[in-house]
């Protein structure tokens, strides 16, 4: 059993604690679902249970866990492996070695495990996790959902009694995400580990759990099962019903972005067979597809990050394989799928200060346009702060900053509600459904249906090469299918 | 995706890592034991035929290319600075020696055969083999070389995103001046740097988790040398005692600059064809 008891945490340098007088118990072979806001301290609980906080990272620490009888504050974390597993978000950070057969191995060595039993081990879970396959494939060749499921197999090759995951699914389409929270299931029933599951997306997972722990503000305000808790969830705004916040009415007007026929392959892969998309103005058009369906390659066309080998992309007028990406830049804005990527500066206004001068934009209208961004994103009070300081939520809305403060005409997303929980992307679609009414055109990829079904004027499947229409009305009926409200 | 080993079926790649880990330890120490033009040649010579046995020799030219850069700073310098009294011939206040070409060609030499070893090293044994084998020297650090080989293509992906959102902010990267360009990609440095201390915090945290560090390691693939690999070793250790041996009795060194030359007995051809003997059975690899 873990054992938390009355456990307060304030990282080092911070004003106030993250986690406040908590208490609880998780006992073997339950399914365990901790959920709530950005900041709410989920992910410093859960590294509270294996003693990374506070061997980790510092920071003060009073009450105690202990995991089995065992004080975390006496014992390092790597002592813990064989008791707690944990996977992490993203799987490109806990993946060691170059191949899969040695990381599932790499656990098991470090805990002394005999070689015979190590070989045994590899077999069944190899078999059990369906990675025979991909034995002595690089890591970094693999997908996204590869690299999950190569990251679970190797923690639970170590045979611990409770595997802690920390929003796993947050990088994985919706099939991907659906088969690996079965697989949790499955690994709960039929082997008896504990799972202690971190996720913001609760239509994916909340009909898994056994038992449902919701926290606010570094405390428990509700801990039970998934119908007694329903109520919280909706009450603290992690739950809700689907609100359609937009018309799905065609729109007319001269196109302003047109891409015809767009052919590309990787490494003589064919990746985008003939695409054509047409984009207007005031449109929120959301691309969804499987996991290395080609989304994120389709819309690096559309500025000339990549150039189509076959086809052309016209921009109000412009042909963008003859200019560069930083000269139409004005124009169209692109923001990838890692907000850190576009955050360096001391400040937010620095950030945004960053771009204006690159694009040339004149001194006198910086501060403007800055208030207008900050205004817009609801980051005003944040203008000096550093930007790495941010929560997630406010991270995502930082790097849109930087590109909304060119106001270009058509905005181009990937993944923007990747990572965020229901708070954050609610604030996020209205932040969008406001740009598209003052005549931004927004084109986002998205694996989420409910913001999709929330948000979007229309909606495209990239499907075998191609960009296949479906209506809003599926991804309705597909968000609702997911949804709680109509499962629990 | 870019990744430097690519499994192959060669005869040297089917070789357990160990020997190939003794030759190339041996081939770097000869690079900087031996200074003769003849020794450095021969012994450069048989690492490419191990490459092109190996498969790597295109791979192995790559690498070549850069040392290729290095080696034509190598011999401007030294041509321009030393010097020697056997003229060659006089461009305007420059006088060109015989001394510093033959010491420039040996320098070039030295650093060729380092790489080629070097490109033996990355292109032919598995990065994680390579660990396995260092891991009984210093386990922590040859976790971290591994680890810098594993995070290879997701850094390198890191900076290709952070160039494109740094694009979308109207950064030209492709145009311009020289110091523009130079300028445009230090805005890439500040990024990366803060993804990749991200990145090691939540690696660490990670391999934590997964017991590193917590005590006595076991090694899934401990295999037994056979007797061909460890015949392999022995050659490969003696041919380094051999080679520090003759080195201190003045064989494979030779002072250019202060006027050897190409002066061989048959002493010199005796010695030479031992290292090309000792060293030559990792020519004939593995097998399954």
């Amino acid at each position: 059993m873990i054992s938390v008891e009355r456990l307060t945490f304030t990282y080092s340098g911070a004003d106030r604690p993250v986690i406040e007088e908590l208490s609880t118990e998780i006992r073997e072979g339950e399914f365990v679902l901790i959920v709530g806001k950005s900041g709410c301290g989920k992910s410093t609980l859960c590294r509270a249970l294996n003693g990374l906080i506070p061997s980790f990272y510092g920071g003060q620490f009073s009450g105690r866990v202990l995991v089995d009888g065992r004080d975390t504050r006496q014992t390092a974390p790597s002592k813990f492996a064989d008791v707690i597993g944990m996977v992490f978000q993203d799987p490109e950070n806990q993946l060691v070695m170059t191949n899969v057969e040695n990381e599932m191995v790499f656990g098991m060595e470090n805990l002394g495990v005999p070689v015979r039993e190590m070989k045994e081990r590899v077999v069944q879970y190899a078999d059990y996790f369906d990675l025979r396959r991909f034995f002595h494939r690089f890591i970094p060749e693999l997908s996204g959902g590869e690299k999950q499921k190569v990251a679970l197999g190797s923690v639970l090759a170590m045979n611990p009694k409770y595997i802690i995951l920390d929003e796993p699914t947050s990088q994985l389409d919706a099939e991907n995400a659906a088969l690996f929270l079965e697989f949790l299931t499955k690994l709960n029933r039929e082997f008896g580990v504990g799972i202690i599951l971190v996720e913001h997306r609760l239509e994916r997972c909340l009909r898994y759990a056994d038992r449902v722990i919701v926290m606010d503000d570094g405390r428990i305000v509700a801990d039970g099962s998934k119908d007694e808790v329903v109520p919280v969830l909706r009450r603290q705004g992690l739950l809700g019903d689907i609100i359609r916040a937009v018309s799905a009415t065609a729109l007319d007007g001269e196109p302003l972005l047109t891409a015809r026929n767009i052919h590309f392959s990787y490494d003589h892969t064919p990746l985008l067979e003939g695409v054509d998309l047409v984009l207007k103005k005031s449109e929120l058009v959301a691309i969804t597809g499987a996991n290395g369906s080609g989304k994120s390659t389709l819309i690096k066309q559309l500025n000339g990050l990549l150039k189509p080998q076959k086809g052309s992309v016209t921009l109000l007028g412009t042909e963008v394989s003859s200019v560069t990406t930083a000269s139409i830049a004005k124009e169209i804005g692109y923001m990838g799928q890692n907000p850190n990527d576009y955050l360096f500066e001391e400040t937010i206004e620095k950030e945004l200060e960053f771009t204006l001068s690159n694009l040339g934009i004149d001194a006198n209208e910086w501060n403007e346009r800055i208030e207008w961004t900050l205004s817009v994103l609801d980051l005003s009070g944040c203008r000096k702060t550093f930007p790495r300081d941010l929560s997630c939520g406010q991270r995502e809305r930082t790097a849109l900053a930087t590109i909304l403060v060119g106001r270009p005409q058509i905005l181009v997303l990937d993944e923007p509600t990747r990572g965020l929980d229901y708070w954050s992307k609610n604030k996020l679609g209205a932040v969008l459904e406001d740009l598209r009414r003052q005549g931004m055109t927004i084109l986002l990829i998205t694996h989420d249906y409910r913001f999709i079904a929330e948000h979007a004027t229309r909606v495209l499947r990239l499907k075998d090469g191609k960009l296949h229409g479906t209506s809003i009305d599926q991804m309705i009926f597909l968000a609702s299918e997911n949804a709680v409200t109509g499962d629990v | 995706m870019f990744f430097p080993y690519k499994d192959t079926a060669s005869r040297i790649h089917l070789l357990d890592a160990r020997p190939k880990i003794v030759f190339v330890l041996a081939a770097f120490i000869f690079s900087i034991l031996l200074s003769d033009i003849l020794y450095l040649s021969a012994l450069f010579v048989l690492v490419l035929a191990i490459s092109i046995s190996a498969h790597t020799l295109k791979s192995t030219w790559s690498l070549l290319r850069y040392a290729l850069y290095v080696a034509i700073f190598v011999v401007i310098f030294n041509v321009l600075l030393s010097s020697g009294r056997h003229v060659l011939f006089v461009i305007g206040p420059i006088a060109i020696t015989s001394e510093s070409i033959l010491f420039s060609i040996s320098m070039c030499l030295r650093l060729f055969l380092a790489v080629s070893a070097f490109a033996l090293l990355t292109f032919a044994i598995h990065p994680d083999e390579a660990l396995r084998t260092m891991s009984r020297v210093g386990y922590k650090t040859t976790t971290a070389l591994s680890l810098s080989t594993r995070m290879y293509p997701t850094i390198a992906n890191d900076s290709r995103n952070i160039m494109d959102s740094m694009r979308a902010r109207g950064v030209e990267f492709d145009q311009g001046g020289f110091l523009k360009k130079v300028k445009a990609r230090a805005n890439v440095v500040m990024p990366l740097l803060f993804n990749s201390l991200d990145r090691s915090v939540a690696i660490a945290e990670a391999m934590e988790t997964r017991g590193f560090g917590a005590g006595k390691r076991t090694n899934y693939s401990e295999s037994r040398l056979n007797r061909r690999q460890k015949m392999m070793i022995a050659s490969f250790v003696l041919s380094i005692v051999f080679g520090i041996s003759l080195f201190v009795l003045g064989y494979g060194n030779a002072d250019y600059l202060n006027g050897a030359g190409f002066h061989y007995g048959v002493d010199d051809f005796l010695v030479l064809a031992a290292y090309v003997i000792l060293l030559s059975p990792i020519l004939a690899g593995g097998g399954k």
